[in-house]
């Protein structure tokens, strides 16, 4: 095999947003897939309670309805016009992907099933809606399977486990990509039309965190040293219950199904911070109720983590109490079965890490590291902006988690993320194949491969002075004491300050495997590079905004500031640092007001 | 507590030409620990040769399939106090060829499951645009098939896959299960074609080490025998 | 709650008929080996199992049959086994052709042999 490519459209990722990318760029280019894992083992397959989409199978649902919590759970941050567009789009999706084959639990009519999420209310009745449309509590698992299956049927070239490392940008146009074969070690390069990253989060920058090892800032941390902004990386959001130390995922579906937090003093805590929707209010809410119940002594054995409850006498007592109902009128029962069928992983999870039964105990759960609001800035159709006036930049695409389209604005709804990567791949997909019908391919630099060579070269040939694996302990444990939940002033300043010393020792660190096939310290270390650019953009872009807002809470500036703060943050990483710059957020017929649950 | 950690080696690049075991002494570690944790351990401040995959670390991407004191699992899903020992031994899983360490050829494995046809066939779409209809029943029929992560924890525990590779092995056995028993697909006969051959089901002798490796509890071995009852009977239900 | 019910067109071919095969002759088999056990083992004992008693008992068309098909059957269910495992150590199309063809031949051969002997009868009166 030849070490140059050229594919009309290369996408880097295979989690959902790039496999759908993949499935509708392949239909009018050709189109080729990179990614540094097997694409079945991209972090969708982690994601667990359901897809949004205002099908309105078992109630009332409206696509409006879905725009204004999408709206109010962004804290007014997310651009209107494209919540709007996302919330349309998700009904054909989701039946688009029914169609692929996703095997998505029925109701008695034989419909998808849709069950209550965190945000999504109704608004006639004031309760939470069932929106999430969902497979038991796999629902990202059977989505990744089934795009992917999908792309065997449309023999789209994969290059599996191939690592990208730069991209190559030509005249301001996009031109292709530099990966390396980790199997081989050699460099290839890719000469493309348009690229489309889809390459995931950064959630791996702090220590508590429910995401995947491969979870590194890939996509933001290429980009930004190409001088692309990044949009709103001050928004991290910290989901409320990851299993205890482990940060392992318990979905939000546990509370849909009448779940419920409690702290060490066995009092329900939601009651006190979030009257109406209690435990499915959005994610920041409950995740920072927990976090001051904690820091009030109120944590199980006076500890960091709270108790979440779904045993049946617990989830049926408080149903009662809130006078919670089938969709057909009646008292809503469960049963230990019922609970079984509907979260069977989180069952499993729990018996295996905790060793605990969820149906007869609690179990023990604290806000884990979960998912980026920002990112690439982009427009509905995945094409990358570069500016305050939205610039597009010609031939880059973004989708997913990398991208900041910004529909979650400062906080994401539970659901939504699946939603975004379905809509948003789709869209990405189509636009750059359209682009590289309607152009040409740019020309290619011969020395493609230099920066990227000079990577990893510096690497092996490094004194190793330093240790990776102190630099990263140092670097998550910085993030999460000052740039996690609660944030302040002196902290942020302080992680600022650290991240830019682990920057200065990453210099030195370097690797004892020098060889080439399967080197992944080497790898490891790359990636390591990556995080440490997310976190610095992130904690800068934290620092600078002085107002709290979705999942950016500040203890010396508790409330949110519309009159200077409603606008999205831009970040530009080059040689001496991090320059910031805002730009408008699209309001729409929402005008912002408090948000309450 | 302390762990005696044995390690199957194998690098030819750095003159590591045969296979060998290098052991390391852990302290300190926690009996709720994963097998990943202790390996990542050895990767920061042992040896950071030592290559292995992984990614989600909960057991739910299938990269860290490996053999832990003889049996199959994911290194993410097998705490240090399941094992009963304060010495446990990893190898990479058998039946594909090592390249590194614990890292095998994974390109067979995929090959097979592809040969299967695993992907929906059927262009039918209800005129309305929505979902097509299937009801509980129908849909809990293939439920246990549909959790398969692909990790090759059963294909690689079969004696029969062992000895002859042209054998499909469990994993694109079960996920032709997914696509035959589920109702919407229309191409049932053709997997069924595929799988009544000498490379398909009926290599299956039963041993059921596949239905003890699943990470995932799918009780492969069943899964196989109700495909070639469907093949033998002409019944799908 | 019960799930449809689809019916395909039944597919045939030498697996299938094999794995067949091994189903139904199991079955044969049982009452044969357990006819044979309890007669021979039990009513009559082993040890007053001697050519005159085997002459006497082969002198009757019905117990030849009966121990041909035994043999048979037997036999065959054994060789389908051995091509089983014969596949585990021949992977070329050509090896497992001419194996299955060796496996056949020695079929044919012992069951043919054994046959021949079963019709033939005992004769103790020449070994006297």
């Amino acid at each position: 095999m030849s070490n140059h490519h050229q594919h009309e459209v290369v996408i880097v990722g295979a989690g959902g947003a790039g496999l759908m990318a993949a499935l509708y760029a392949s239909r009018g280019a050709d189109t080729a897939v990179i990614s540094k894992l097997y694409p079945t083992r991209s972090h969708t397959g982690a994601a667990q309670g359901g897809i949004g989409a205002a099908l309105g199978n078992l109630e009332k649902d409206t696509v409006e309805w879905h725009t204004y919590d999408t709206v109010k759970g962004s804290d007014y941050l997310g651009d209107q016009d494209s919540i709007e567009f996302m919330a349309k789009e998700a009904i054909p999706v989701v039946y688009e992907l029914e169609h692929m084959g996703l095997p998505f639990s029925r109701t008695e009519d034989g419909r998808i099933a849709q069950r209550p999420f965190g945000g999504h209310m109704n608004k006639e009745t004031n309760k939470p809606v069932t929106r999430a449309a969902y497979a038991a509590d796999r629902t990202g698992h059977m989505i990744l399977q089934t795009l992917y299956q999908q792309c065997v049927k449309n023999e789209v070239n994969f290059y599996d486990e191939f690592q990208v490392l730069d991209l190559i940008v030509e005249d301001g146009k996009t031109a292709g990509v530099v990966a390396v074969d980790l199997s081989t070690g050699e460099l290839h390069t890719y000469h493309a039309k348009s690229v489309i990253f889809a390459t995931g989060g950064h959630g791996r920058v702090w220590e508590v965190t429910s995401n995947a090892y491969a979870y590194t800032g890939d996509g933001v941390a290429i980009a930004a040293r190409k001088g692309i902004p990044m949009e709103d990386m001050e928004f991290f959001q910290f989901h409320p219950t990851g299993i205890k130390k482990l940060g392992i995922l318990i979905t939000e579906g546990v509370r849909g199904e009448g779940g419920v937090l409690i702290n060490g003093e066995g009092e329900r805590l939601m009651d006190k911070y979030a009257p109406n929707a209690k435990d499915l209010a959005s994610r920041d809410v409950v995740s920072r109720a927990m976090y001051i119940e904690a820091r009030e002594g109120r944590g199980v054995n006076k500890e960091k983590h709270m108790y979440l409850d779904v045993t049946p006498e617990v989830v049926n007592k408080y149903a009662k109490s809130d006078g919670r109902t089938n969709p057909d009128g009646t008292p809503y029962v469960t049963t230990a079965e019922e609970i079984l069928t509907k979260l069977p992983d989180i069952i499993d999870f729990c018996r295996t890490y905790l060793g605990i039964d969820p149906v007869k105990q609690p179990m023990p759960v604290q806000p884990t590291a979960h998912y980026a609001m920002g990112g690439i800035p982009t427009n509905v159709y995945g094409e990358v902006v570069i500016d305050e006036k939205n610039t597009i930049m010609p031939g880059f695409y973004a989708a997913g988690e990398v991208a900041c389209v910004s529909v979650h604005g400062a906080n994401r709804l539970g659901t939504n993320s699946l939603l975004d990567i379905v809509v948003f791949g789709k869209q990405a997909g189509k636009k750059a194949a359209e682009y590289s019908k309607n152009n040409k391919y740019p020309s290619f630099p011969d020395d493609a491969k230099e920066n990227t060579q000079k990577q990893v070269d510096h690497i092996l040939n490094s004194d190793g002075s330093e240790s990776a694996a102190d630099i990263g302990k140092e670097m998550k444990s910085v993030m999460m004491d000052h740039v996690g939940v609660f944030r302040t002033e002196e902290g942020m300043a302080k992680a600022v300050e650290k991240i830019r010393e682990l920057k200065e020792r990453y210099q030195k660190v370097g690797v004892t495997d020098k060889g080439k096939v399967f080197n992944t310290e080497l790898l490891n270390v790359w990636e390591l590079g990556c995080l440490l650019d997310s976190a610095e953009i992130t904690a800068v872009s934290a620092l600078a905004r002085k107002e709290s807002r979705g999942a950016h809470a500040r203890e010396d500036y508790p409330k949110r500031d519309d009159k200077t703060w409603l606008k999205h943050t831009l970040a530009w990483m080059n040689d001496d640092g991090i320059k910031l710059g805002y730009k408008d957020v699209q309001l729409g017929k929402y005008e912002p007001k408090e948000r309450v649950y | 507590m302390d762990i005696s950690l044995k390690v199957f080696r194998y690098n030819p690049e750095a003159g590591r030409t045969k296979p060998a075991y290098d052991t390391y002494l852990l302290n300190g570690v926690d009996p709720t620990d994963r097998i990943l944790d202790l390996l990542e351990e050895v990767k920061d401040y042992h040896d950071g040769t030592l290559s292995f995959r992984r990614s989600c670390a909960h057991g739910v991407c299938g990269s860290d399939a490996m053999r832990i004191n003889g049996v199959n699992r994911l290194a993410c899903k097998a705490l240090v106090q399941d094992l009963n020992s304060n010495s446990i031994t990893v190898e990479p899983i058998l039946g594909l060829k090592v390249i590194k360490d614990l890292i095998v050829d994974m390109k067979p494995f995929f090959d097979s499951y592809k040969s299967v046809m695993p992907f929906m066939i059927n262009d039918d779409i209800p005129e309305d645009g929505k979902e097509r209809l299937q009801s509980i029943a129908d849909r809990e029929r293939f439920d246990d098939t549909t959790k398969c992560i692909l990790c090759a924890a059963c294909t690689t525990s079969c004696p029969t896959f062992w000895s002859d590779d042209k054998y499909v092995g469990p994993a694109a056995i079960v996920n032709a299960h997914r696509f035959i028993f589920d109702t919407r697909d229309q191409a049932a006969e053709e997997r069924l074609n595929i799988l009544n051959d000498e490379s398909g089901v009926f290599r299956c002798r039963t041993a059921f080490n596949c239905t003890e490796a699943c990470p995932r509890e799918i009780h492969v071995t069943q899964a196989v025998a109700e495909v070639k009852q469907a093949i033998v009977s002409g019944v799908i239900k | 709650m019960t799930t449809t019910v689809r019916k395909i067109k039944k597919q045939s071919n030498f697996e299938i008929t094999s794995w067949k095969w091994m189903r139904y002759s199991a079955v044969a088999l049982l009452p044969l080996v357990w006819i044979h056990v309890l007669i021979k083992d039990v009513i009559v004992g082993v040890h007053n199992i001697d050519t005159f008693y085997v002459r006497d008992i082969w002198a009757i068309w019905g117990w030849k049959v009966y121990d041909i098909l035994l043999l048979a059957f037997t036999f065959a269910h054994g060789v389908n086994g051995l091509r089983n495992v014969s596949m585990d150590f021949f992977h070329s199309e050509k090896a497992r052709k001419i194996v299955d063809w060796g496996l056949i031949v020695l079929w044919v051969l012992v069951s043919g042999i054994g046959a021949l002997a079963i019709i033939a009868g005992a004769r103790p009166e020449m070994l006297v």
